[in-house]
């Protein structure tokens, strides 16, 4: 990855970008490489022409979005087109983008609409099992772990067939890791609504997954 | 404060979200250490939500950069201010509604005293004798902008005419005093069937409720490339701009009511019965 500069702290807002080297900065700005940098500066530093920072972004974000799609849409079928068109709509917003320390709620927004569409238009299935990479057997299959696999199956299909706003709200908290009043405020809900979602989407998923939880 | 019968599963979840106050969720550890049952409904708990966390292997191992670079290349997207496609769609759609504001959508705020009756809409609804500015005393800077994006072509604004295979973009403007907060948009076609473009409606058995949308904002571009098998014929859009969130069954419902409320003259469907809501109509002819 290249080393970009990024001269000064948030001196009035506006971040000042160096060329490769930095050497004439002065001696109290930081230099730190892209995986250092938070990600407003690397969407800045994407804005400015650094593709490198945009490619940090997505390295960074990715693991976590195909979390939130493949839990959303019930399967890893689907999650990885979803994701890939996230990304893409969010280069298109690099220009516009405002550091506000609020991305990871602005890419979520754009994953969960992607993902809206993608289960809308229903076209991912035939293409993404043809992308997709076969997945590598574990060395031991112990009982165990395959039991442990189709629980976690079992509650994907569960989670896919909650309501839409019942779905957002188990993915945004227990896949994406956001807090009670973030997702609140992602989802433009009051925080009690948060709550009784979850609550409801719990009672749901016992009824179908049964067990002592029942 | 203790327990002295079994919690719901609901109060199991809260203390393993961390969502109890301090005392009951003393309580709920001091029960769960007495409770083999107890215990085994967390586990179970646990097990759920960690299943939730946990990333499929056939996905683990995938690395985006090299399709979205491929792909952002193959549009020619480009991250400059100002040479963006659709970015450039938006510049102009912020010009036109700026040269077009005086004569803004059919927008009629119901349930307050200061609406303006029967604006214009902004491809071409008739104008009902409203002043340029009087439009303006009333600040309501407010409307969706509908782009069409035909094949690899760049979007373009829609001029009244669509085609049933162009896809459609929505930008949104929530300007004035008082924003609104919700935003739902839908097309009625020529065979009277509803088409929802926002919020999405996947399944039947769906009920979802209209978008939250920024205040103070111009030409916010909505995400989604939309394509619905409209009929051939006139199709009527509808944008809502709400206060408070409503459910598309609430608006399906008035439709299939058929309370829109028609002015004299009127050549569009009408408006709906939604205290405090903006409403622009746009009459459009699918090819």
């Amino acid at each position: 990855l290249a080393e970009v500069c990024l001269l000064n702290s948030r001196e009035n807002n506006v971040i000042a970008l160096g060329a490769q080297g930095c050497g004439d900065t002065g001696g109290s700005q930081a230099r730190l490489p892209l995986s250092q940098r938070d990600d407003d500066e690397l969407m800045v530093l994407a804005r400015e022409g650094v593709e490198a920072a945009f490619d940090q972004l997505i390295r960074r974000h990715q693991g976590r979005g195909l979390l939130i799609a493949q839990k959303y849409l019930g399967g890893a079928e689907g999650a990885k087109d979803a994701v890939q068109n996230a990304f893409i709509q969010l280069y298109r917003y690099v220009p516009r983008y405002k550091p506000q320390g609020q991305f990871k709620a602005y890419l979520y927004r754009i994953i969960l609409n992607q993902c809206r569409m993608t289960a809308r238009s229903g076209r991912t299935r035939q293409r993404l099992t043809d992308q997709l990479p076969a997945p590598v057997p574990s060395q031991a299959s112990s009982e165990e772990a395959v039991l442990a696999r189709e629980r976690a199956k079992q509650t994907e299909r569960a989670v896919a067939q909650l309501s839409v706003k019942l779905r957002a709200v188990v993915v945004l908290r227990y896949s994406a890791g956001l807090t009670h009043p973030e997702i609140a405020s992602q989802l433009g809900i009051p925080l009690s609504t948060v709550k009784s979602r979850l609550f409801e989407a719990f009672k749901q998923l016992r009824r179908t997954l049964g067990g002592s939880l029942a | 404060m203790s327990m002295t019968r079994e919690p719901p599963s609901e109060r199991l979840l809260a203390y393993l979200d961390g969502q109890l106050e301090p005392a009951e969720a003393r309580a709920m550890a001091a029960y769960l250490e007495n409770s083999a049952r107890g215990r085994q409904r967390v586990e179970e708990l646990r097990a759920m939500t960690d299943t939730l966390a946990e990333l499929d292997p056939i996905l683990a191992d995938l690395d985006l950069v090299a399709d979205v670079r491929a792909a952002v290349a193959s549009e020619q997207v480009t991250t400059r201010p100002g040479r963006w496609r659709w970015g450039v769609a938006a510049l102009a759609a912020c010009l036109a509604v700026a040269l077009v504001a005086p004569l803004l959508v059919g927008l009629q705020e119901r349930g307050s005293g200061s609406a303006v009756p029967n604006q214009v809409d902004e491809l071409g609804f008739r104008s009902k004798g409203v002043a340029d500015t009087e439009a303006r005393k009333a600040n309501r800077w407010l409307g969706i902008q509908l782009f069409r994006v035909r094949g690899k072509e760049p979007p373009v604004r829609v001029d009244r005419r669509l085609r049933r295979d162009d896809g459609l973009l929505v930008a949104y403007t929530n300007l004035g005093p008082q924003p609104y907060t919700h935003l739902m948009v839908f097309a009625v076609d020529a065979t009277g069937r509803v088409h929802w473009l926002y919020p999405a409606f996947e399944r039947a058995g769906d009920d979802p409720q209209a978008i939250p949308i920024e205040g103070g904002a111009a030409a916010v571009e909505l995400p989604d490339l939309i394509r619905h098998p409209f009929a051939k014929g006139t199709l009527v859009l509808q944008a809502l701009f709400l206060r408070r969130p409503a459910q598309v069954s609430q608006i399906e419902g008035l439709l299939r009511d058929g309370v829109q409320q028609r002015e004299p003259g009127d050549e569009a469907a009408g408006r709906l019965p939604l205290d405090g809501a903006g409403q622009q109509r746009l009459r459009l002819e699918v090819q």
